[in-house]
């Protein structure tokens, strides 16, 4: 009775799970697929939408034919991506240059920064460490009129570094890697010193490859986040031969759909690459730091 | 090679906690100097101070006849040794070990060869290859020693290696520390709360408390001749017996008072406590459980609970109101155990006049050397602690017939069988 019980359970929660599953990934599963059919399929499947949609007219779900399979596998969509329609692929290069350098800056600056805040504990640290934890709790549109001012301030509005040098400085991953750093013994810095190692040497073959994990869940975390921005360069930059892919895919119309499916799956392959390549990391990375001791 | 010496050091945290007060010790080359004391007495501080982890508040530090107080550790030429091993996790036993060497450019080839010395001093030479994490508790701590010996330091510190090892691995790195020393030959200073190391492994034994020095002294002196009441019971295992008693002098010699028990003293300590113009007043008599017997007469007791240890046994007997401590043995001259009878037994204490220590009940300092600090030599102390074995009967053979009726009554002096014990059948 009890194990019918227990097995009944644990069926009811695998279902649960295998729902919840499927519906977070039918969008990723549509998207890959869709990007496979011709032009013509699509526009037989959302053709409708998009007229609804320009006509102002009510959303007709009836209208959406869902299909995961295409009728005939055509690689069309990808070829007009590379060949025939550059700009895709020009922005998918403005998004690489600026998540690329926020990714690498972000986690110089935190990797310095935590170890500062670990390596040395006062009362003045410690309230700065206090900000920081403030400032990551607050959503990022509360910080971005002030950062539109800043950066008109300082000459940069409308150009890449309105969005990199934000991003180079965010609280997050110097909270989580401070909490990581903390982990690492007193003792071990000790004996460091006593082998003769300077600060500098103690930072860079002591810490930081003891924080290979968190360093590399940081950087996950950070790409995916700066990899889908929108709000971001839609306000710092104005300038549309800047924005990045993420911004660009939402102005599709109506004729371009098996494109943008293209365009969007291509478009999650290096975040997808990254979370598979750095999965065991990033788990071990964020359940290190949020396990901490004060 | 060289020593440490250390002029008036203290160390104060946060402008307030004094963790070391007037720290005046000379640490002579090829020595090795235990730091004991309970938790916060600042031992660990001091050792830190020569590592240069901390710096002192006030007062010199050398190490040999260089001051290192504004030297960096690195420059220091020392090596140590850490209680949790603070080994890097990241690297393999051989890196742990090659670390130091590396970061002060030895060539690959010296560094590989001194690596391997050291690991097969060790034998830890199969486990190179491996993470700290894929090592027990005792391997990690031969890597830790591996780190510091191949560095061949002048000074050699070690803070509480032993104290997360178990306590059969304990003992067994116990004796490896000591051949390593033999081995090494250079100055170790090593810090632990626990006696029997301190006992065990050190020349000389420096006994803290609150950051004071309490004892200076060879594991024999301060065993034999505790300073004072802390030292005395801080050192020996079972604990040294305390008792409040009353320090009296009559026809010219001193005599104990515990309630209506009178303890006889020593010729030796009568000596001593004539020689330190020691007068009369309240004192607290410590006598270690070993020198304690059960004899026909003497002072009242009752058997408690005991600990069989084995080859001994730690009777805790109720007497004068508290509990005191009895070490017996375990088996008598042929090897059988003995049996010793129920709780609730009877039985008499004797306390043996020439192993009791006077306390001052006023400032816990040993009376006997409270006017002057005597030194003792070795070969004194070894005679001294001997004697204790077979300590003479406390009474004087011939007592002064005038003074017949004051001289307290004398506690027997032949040792009848222990009453206690009794030949297991």
């Amino acid at each position: 009775m009890k194990r019918a019980k227990h097995l009944f359970r644990r069926a009811f929660m695998t279902l649960v799970a295998a729902l919840f599953a499927i519906s977070f990934l039918m969008p990723t599963v549509l998207t890959i697929s869709n990007s496979f059919m011709t032009q013509s399929e699509i526009n037989s499947n959302y053709g409708s939408v998009f007229t609804a949609a320009k006509d102002g007219k009510t959303y007709i779900s009836e209208a959406v034919n869902l299909k995961f399979i295409p009728d005939k596998v055509t690689f069309s969509q990808y070829i007009t991506t590379f060949i025939k329609s550059p700009e895709y692929l020009l922005k998918f290069w403005n998004s690489v240059i600026l998540v690329v350098p926020i990714v690498l800056l972000q986690v110089g600056v935190a990797a310095v920064a935590a170890y500062g805040f670990s390596r040395w504990r006062g009362k003045v640290r410690d309230s700065i460490f206090f900000f920081y934890v403030i400032l990551m709790l607050m959503p990022y549109q509360v910080t971005l009129v002030p950062n539109y001012l800043v950066s008109d301030f300082l000459g940069i509005l409308n150009t890449r570094w309105a969005i990199i040098f934000p991003g180079a400085f965010a609280p997050f991953s110097v909270f989580l890697l401070t909490k990581f750093m903390r982990r690492i013994p007193v003792s071990q810095i000790e004996a460091a010193k006593l082998d003769g190692s300077s600060e500098w040497q103690i930072f860079t073959r002591i810490y930081l490859p003891q924080c290979r994990s968190a360093l590399y869940s940081i950087a996950i975390l950070v790409f995916i986040d700066y990899w889908n921005m929108v709000e971001q360069p839609l306000i710092l930059l104005k300038d549309a031969e800047m924005q990045p892919l993420s911004v660009y895919l939402s102005t599709i119309n109506s004729g371009e759909i098996g494109l943008a499916f293209a365009v969007a799956t291509i478009y999650m392959i290096p975040s997808l690459l990254l979370f598979l390549h750095g999965e065991e990391y990033l788990v071990e990375g964020i359940a290190q730091s949020g396990s901490v001791k004060g | 090679m060289a020593g440490v010496r250390f002029e008036n050091v203290s160390k104060v945290f946060d402008k307030s906690v004094v963790a070391v007060d007037s720290f005046n010790l000379e640490i002579r080359d090829k020595e090795f100097v235990v730091f004991v004391g309970p938790s916060g007495c600042g031992k660990s501080t001091t050792l830190r101070m020569i590592a240069g982890l901390e710096a002192p508040t006030t007062g010199n530090i050398y190490i040999g006849d260089r001051l290192v107080n504004d030297i960096t550790p690195k420059d220091r030429d020392i090596a140590m040794v850490f209680q949790n091993y603070a080994l890097y996790p990241h690297m393999t036993v051989y890196e742990n070990i090659a670390y130091g060497l590396r970061l002060r450019k030895y060539p690959k080839s010296v560094i590989d060869q001194k690596v391997k010395e050291a690991a097969q001093s060790l034998a830890i030479t199969e486990l190179l290859k491996r993470k700290p994490k894929a090592l027990s508790g005792g391997q990690r701590q031969r890597v830790a020693i591996g780190r510091a010996i191949v560095r061949e330091p002048q000074v050699f510190l070690m803070d509480e290696p032993l104290s997360n090892l178990d306590a059969k691995l304990r003992n067994q790195m116990r004796a490896e520390i000591l051949t390593l020393r033999r081995k090494l030959d250079t100055t170790f200073v090593y810090v632990t709360h626990d006696q029997t190391e301190a006992m065990t492994l050190g020349d000389r034994i420096v006994i803290m408390k609150d950051g004071f020095i309490q004892q200076v002294g060879t594991p024999q002196e301060v065993f034999a001749h505790p300073a004072n009441q802390f030292v005395g019971g801080f050192i020996g295992t079972p604990q040294m017996n305390f008792f409040q008693g009353e320090l009296r002098k009559e026809n010219g010699r001193f005599f104990v008072m515990l309630g209506e028990y009178p303890v006889e003293i020593s010729e030796e300590k009568q000596e001593r406590l004539f020689s330190c113009d020691v007068q009369p007043q309240a004192v607290v008599l410590g006598v270690r459980p070993e020198h304690i017997t059960l004899e026909n007469e003497g002072i009242p007791a009752v058997r408690g609970v005991m600990e069989m240890m084995g080859s001994s046994i730690h009777l805790h007997m109720q007497a004068l109101g508290q509990d005191v401590v009895v070490v017996v043995s375990g088996m008598d001259d042929s090897g059988h155990f003995v049996d010793v009878a129920s709780e609730g037994e009877q039985a008499m204490l004797r306390l043996h006049g020439n192993a009791i220590h006077l306390f001052s009940a006023e400032t816990g300092e040993n009376l006997e050397f409270s006017a002057k600090k005597e030194t003792f030599s070795h070969e004194q102390v070894a005679e001294s602690v001997l004697s204790q074995e077979t300590v003479t009967p406390s009474v004087p053979d011939e007592p002064d017939e005038k003074a017949a009726d004051e001289t307290p009554p004398a506690p027997p002096t032949e040792k009848k069988g222990f009453h206690l014990l009794r030949k297991k059948k």
